[in-house]
């Protein structure tokens, strides 16, 4: 039967060349060649397209996951490094509140790794050191610095999570928890963001390159997270 | 004009019969070669004049249009119904494959862990010895990772579906699940050695390593153990540790319902436990001291 359909497409086509001016035999044996090939892949891999696409979606919401659990330890840590140098400032509470939100979301991704058993990054422990250190030093060299640290990864984390949504827009994954969860965190991030702008993030030294160096680190830190 | 136009009606023709020769084998080409036929005879009849054959052309074409369209959508019905029937046959195949495999472990004892095995099977199930062909070359080894595919699974439903776990502590959980494990493999125990050796070859590791970490993965998870941060891997990878050397402790074990694998389990999981305990403690006690250590520093400025 598909010999059929490639005979039939065979005429149309040579019946259109007729006018136009005489093709060569060996070029329409290539085009019938090339149709019956699609023609048998389509039958036997379909069913293998289905597990293909459902293996995808679930790599997919594995890397979220991995990602968004290895980024919200790595924010919280950045607060408790600032926080070991502010903690009697005026900005001390501020930054306590925001370091509590994130180990609210740190708890919610914890949740989900066991539920969906998702395998968390093997790099906890560098984030754990990096992020702690990144807050510790940036408070060192003044609260401004630590806001624009602040400023910066959070825009990073932010835009993130807005590709996440598309992503599983763009898969037809319809977990509504996962995309509740989503959207709620990136607008809890965009909160810290503004709250950074508001404490004077832009009066630190070298804000540009600093911000700039900061959102490079962040950004080969989640490319990591999300596939070790 | 009339020559030219001759001679195009020759080539096409010339062309046509080629498509003839080419699939003569298949039976539907005849169904359509009518109308094919027709519309050449009609284009060798009028090829005198440039205007008719042009006509003649577009009823060509439009022929062909139709059937197209009609056939089309007959493939597509048709295409549905194979994928469905190699779907099915898919399905039957694994089927059959693991019920072979089913049958073939009661000769185990018998045969090990062997292809002689699998062609005893075969012939329980009342097929030719030789079917044994359809479970792959190394067929001992496949009937091996069958075996422990079907324990992971087992013990994963037993710790899922009942109150077993309920009201233990973690260590017996863990306890609970090495010990239900390792009595699986009681039934093959003078021939386990075999398999070990099978399942550990390097060559099959890549397939092996995976049915391990089910295992560990479905263990912690059934105990309820949510770390996620390194602890996630040094858990299952003490774990794998603990499974696989209680495995080589129960083949020299020798004491009545197993009594000393038993209390070796039981010692080895307080040594777990201790050993993420401590891991733990010094983590804890290193970053007390770095903290204490940065705020002197802070301090003294």
């Amino acid at each position: 039967m598909a010999s059929l359909q490639k005979v039939m497409r065979f005429g149309s086509r040579s019946g259109s060349y007729l006018i136009g001016s005489s093709t060569t035999t060996s070029s329409n044996k290539y085009f019938t060649s090339t149709t019956t090939t699609a023609n048998n892949s389509n039958t036997s891999k379909t069913s293998q397209v289905d597990l293909e696409k459902e293996r995808l979606k679930r790599e997919l919401i594995e890397r979220i996951i991995r990602v968004d659990h290895a980024g919200e330890f790595g924010a919280a840590r950045i607060y408790e490094g600032q926080l070991a140098v502010l903690k009697n400032t005026k900005e001390g509470p501020l930054i306590r509140e925001m370091a509590d939100q994130e180990l609210e979301h740190q708890a919610k991704f914890n949740q989900l790794i066991y539920e969906k058993r998702v395998r968390p990054t093997v790099l906890s422990p560098i984030w754990n050191v990096a992020g702690f250190g990144l807050g510790y030093v940036s408070a060192l060299m003044g609260k401004e610095a630590a806001m624009a640290v602040t400023v910066a990864v959070e825009t990073v984390i932010s835009e993130h999570y807005n590709d996440q949504l598309r992503q599983l827009n763009d898969h037809q994954i319809d977990d509504k928890d996962l995309k509740d969860t989503i959207k709620k965190f990136r607008d809890d991030e965009m909160e810290h963001m503004h709250i950074g702008i508001e404490h004077d993030a832009e009066l630190a030294p070298l804000y540009k390159p600093f911000s700039e160096l900061v959102k490079v680190g962040t950004k080969a830190a989640i490319w990591l997270s999300s596939r070790v | 004009m009339a020559s030219l136009s001759r001679r195009f009606v020759q080539k096409n023709l010339s062309r046509l019969s080629l498509i003839n020769c080419g699939i003569r084998s298949n039976s539907s080409f005849y169904r359509s070669s009518p109308s094919l036929l027709s519309t050449t005879r009609i284009q060798s009849s009028c090829s005198s004049s440039s205007s008719s054959l042009f006509n003649n052309q577009r009823f060509y074409c439009s022929v062909n249009n139709n059937s197209n369209n009609n056939n089309q959508q007959i493939n597509e019905s048709q295409q549905q119904q194979q994928q469905e029937q190699k779907q099915q046959q898919q399905q039957q195949q694994e089927f059959s494959k693991d019920k072979i495999l089913e049958s073939s472990l009661q000769f185990v004892n018998l045969y090990g862990w062997t292809s002689e095995a699998v062609s005893k099977g075969c012939i329980e199930m009342g097929y030719p010895p030789v079917t044994q062909g359809i479970i792959g070359d190394n067929s001992g080894f496949e009937l091996a990772l069958y075996f422990i595919k079907k324990c992971n699974k087992e013990l994963f439903d037993q710790l899922s579906e009942s109150d077993l776990l309920h009201g233990l502590s973690k260590k017996d959980k863990v306890k609970l699940a090495i010990k239900s494990r390792l009595s699986m493999i009681k039934p093959y125990q003078s021939r386990w050695s075999e398999a070990m050796q099978l399942l550990a070859n390097p060559k099959n590791l890549q397939t092996t390593l995976p049915t391990m970490q089910t295992l560990v993965d479905d263990i912690w998870h059934a105990v309820g153990d949510r770390s996620s941060d390194f602890d996630w891997y040094a858990k299952r990878a003490l774990l794998a540790a603990l499974y696989t050397s209680s495995e080589l402790f129960m083949l020299t074990d020798t004491s009545p319902e197993h009594s000393n694998t038993m209390r070796f389990v039981d010692d080895r999981v307080e040594d777990l436990i201790k050993t993420i305990k401590l891991k733990n403690d010094v983590e804890s006690t290193v970053s007390m001291a770095v903290g204490t250590f940065l705020n002197t520093i802070h301090k003294s400025k």
